[in-house]
């Protein structure tokens, strides 16, 4: 079978190795499609630490080892969960023309996305600069490769980055026998976006009912796939990052007053997976879990700090798992900022917002910002709702601002090669929020319940 | 606590509709942008297998890796290897993408950002030349001219 091939069957088979997951309480409500999808998710995060853990031990990475455990672990989920009674799902379906509409909005932008990953017109410069690099020196090395982490002539390759792309990408080169660089490295990148679909869809059905659901769903997928395609984001962390940012937003925002505890296990587990893949993730999190701190409070849910540690314990746990393997295999530990903190230069501050709001462009002139933007002014009928969404989409706009204000020169430049994607997650976040605060009400699925 | 549930009313779901509506149709008027830019590409080349990851993106390190990925089969596994250039940044380029298509390779990069890195006592056994520019040292012998460059064996180094 040819590797690009295998590439992406190895990419395909993260849904079995975080088979586990789709026995958890907060996903077996879900839709069959989200469920596979948290499996994929979970799946890259189990590994990611597998890998790590292996690493550490200096085992060296192999397919059955490194399977193994993931599918026996799946296996005694399933048998375990296969006693409980299945779980009631979420109903209401969508009108006929919505449904169709969204589909079809769906497919063209997936085959847009996909055209332009396949065709490299998409790729970044980074997954031929460190990602992919990275990939093919730790599947060489059957194991995370210290010695080119600590190489003097790879510092352009942020060696300090969290792992889980290059040991996802190695995972795929262990199977397919080579990097499929032109097109499957690339390409693969669109199996995170069609992963997020479903739970887009599923959980905002849960919230919004059956026809908003589908069309924010199809926003959503359009305004990002042509965001994707435009800001070169092929083959490397963006949409991974947008994936598992996304997926613990909603979980978040969709929640009942009443959850149980154990509801928070998705978010947290997405937000660990974040924080596996991108140093970007953390600022986001953390403004995320605050967001949902200040809703909880004003609404006068129980549990408020209790709750919020739990969404701070798992992508606090996953990074420690990152810094303990750089403290043992003599590696700086944690994360290099851009200079020091509060070593800023605000005369650059005008140049940044003017190039901020210039690059908030997306491929679509600014529409794909503009329209949730409107609507939420128009129509937002419960902002607080939506306060995580809406508190992660500025956090995250105001922590690049800053980040930016470190440049001792005019970061323009800088600005225009990384906001197009970094501010992905802020773009997928404040079309969220708007969906919620203009449609929000009582959950669907609760109502239909009561009735 | 749950607020009280109640179905929605049909005065309710008209709005959703409505709503729902509004985002179908902001959600296919984003398309005008992309769909001018696939127009703008002729009909022949839309959907084109890339001969390198970055043909559509950026051209020139589209020229470096065609260039080191022809150039690497006549790398022997464990060589030491040095990449060359008509300028210093295309030196650190071509190293960079080279430690991803050479990775069996030992790479001595002739140039790393500030500095020429390349350790006058630590000569690498084949140089990889963009552009096949002559030789800068003796004892080298040519042993592939490739259409990006070429590649050249100093048979004294290890």
């Amino acid at each position: 079978m040819r590797p690009s091939v295998l590439y992406l069957i190895a990419h395909g088979s993260l849904i079995l190795l975080g088979g586990c997951a789709a026995y958890h309480p907060s996903v077996r409500s879900l839709g069959t499609a989200a469920r596979i999808s948290a499996c994929f998710g979970a799946g890259a995060v189990l590994l990611t630490l597998e890998a790590l853990l292996f690493s550490i031990l200096r085992i060296p990475w192999g397919l059955p080892g490194l399977a193994f455990p993931l599918l026996a672990a799946a296996a005694v989920a399933g048998w375990k969960a296969a006693a409980r009674p299945r779980d009631p799902a979420a109903a209401e379906r969508p009108a006929r023309w919505a449904a169709v509409a969204g589909a079809a909005l769906v497919t063209l932008a997936s085959a847009h996305l996909f055209a332009s990953l396949a065709t490299s017109r998409s790729t970044s410069v980074d997954y031929l600069f460190f990602w992919g690099v990275k990939a093919v020196h730790f599947a060489d090395a059957r194991g995370i490769d210290v010695e080119l982490l600590k190489w003097r002539f790879f510092g352009h390759g942020v060696p300090e980055y969290p792992p889980l792309v290059p040991i996802v990408q190695a995972w795929g080169i262990l199977i397919a026998g080579e990097m499929p660089w032109r097109r499957a490295g690339p390409f693969a990148s669109s199996l995170w976006f069609l992963a997020a679909l479903p739970v887009v869809f599923a959980m905002l059905r849960r919230r919004i009912g059956g026809s908003p659901a589908a069309a924010v769903t199809a926003y959503w997928a359009v305004a990002l796939a042509i965001s994707l395609s435009v800001s070169y984001s092929g083959g490397n962390a963006e949409a991974p990052l947008l994936f598992y940012e996304t997926v613990a937003l909603l979980a978040l925002t969709t929640e009942t007053r009443d959850a149980p505890a154990s509801d928070r296990w998705l978010p947290a587990a997405a937000l660990a997976g974040a924080a596996l893949t991108k140093v970007e993730a953390l600022p986001a999190a953390a403004f995320l879990i605050l967001g949902t701190l200040l809703r909880d409070s004003i609404e006068g849910r129980s549990g408020v700090l209790r709750r919020a540690a739990r969404l701070v314990a798992l992508p606090v746990a996953a990074v420690s798992c990152w810094f303990a393997f750089q403290l043992l295999s003599g590696l700086p530990v944690g994360y290099r900022g851009h200079g020091r903190l509060l070593e800023l230069h605000p005369e650059n501050l005008a140049s940044i917002g003017r190039e901020m709001f210039r690059n908030l462009d997306a491929g679509t002139h600014g529409m794909s910002w503009g329209v949730p933007a409107v609507l939420l002014l128009l129509f937002g009928r419960g902002p607080g709702r939506a306060l995580p969404a809406l508190a992660m989409a500025a956090g995250i706009l105001l922590f690049l601002a800053f980040d930016y204000l470190h440049d001792p020169t005019d970061p323009w430049e800088r600005i225009g090669w990384t906001f197009p994607r970094v501010s992905q997650p802020a773009l997928s976040a404040l079309i969220l929020g708007a969906a919620l605060a203009m449609f929000g009400g009582p959950r669907r699925d609760e109502t239909a319940a009561a009735t | 606590m749950t607020p009280p549930d109640s179905s929605p009313s049909p005065a309710s779901r008209r709005r959703a509709s409505r709503g729902a509506l509004v985002w179908v149709l902001a959600s296919a008027a984003l398309f005008v942008g992309p769909v001018a830019r696939w127009l703008d590409v002729p009909a022949q080349e839309r959907l084109l297998v890339p001969q390198t990851p970055v043909d559509r993106t950026l051209g020139r390190y589209a020229e470096e890796w065609r260039f080191l990925a022809r150039a690497r089969e006549f790398v022997p596994d464990g060589a030491s290897v040095t990449v060359r250039a008509e300028s210093h940044a295309r030196e650190v380029s071509l190293y960079i993408l080279s430690i991803g298509l050479l990775p069996e390779a030992r790479l001595v990069p002739a140039a790393y950002y500030d500095a020429p890195a390349e350790h006058p006592k630590r000569r690498a056994r084949f140089v990889l030349s963009l552009g096949c520019h002559p030789p800068y040292r003796a004892g080298l012998r040519t042993v592939a001219r490739l259409p990006e460059g070429c590649v050249f064996q100093d048979s004294a180094a290890r």
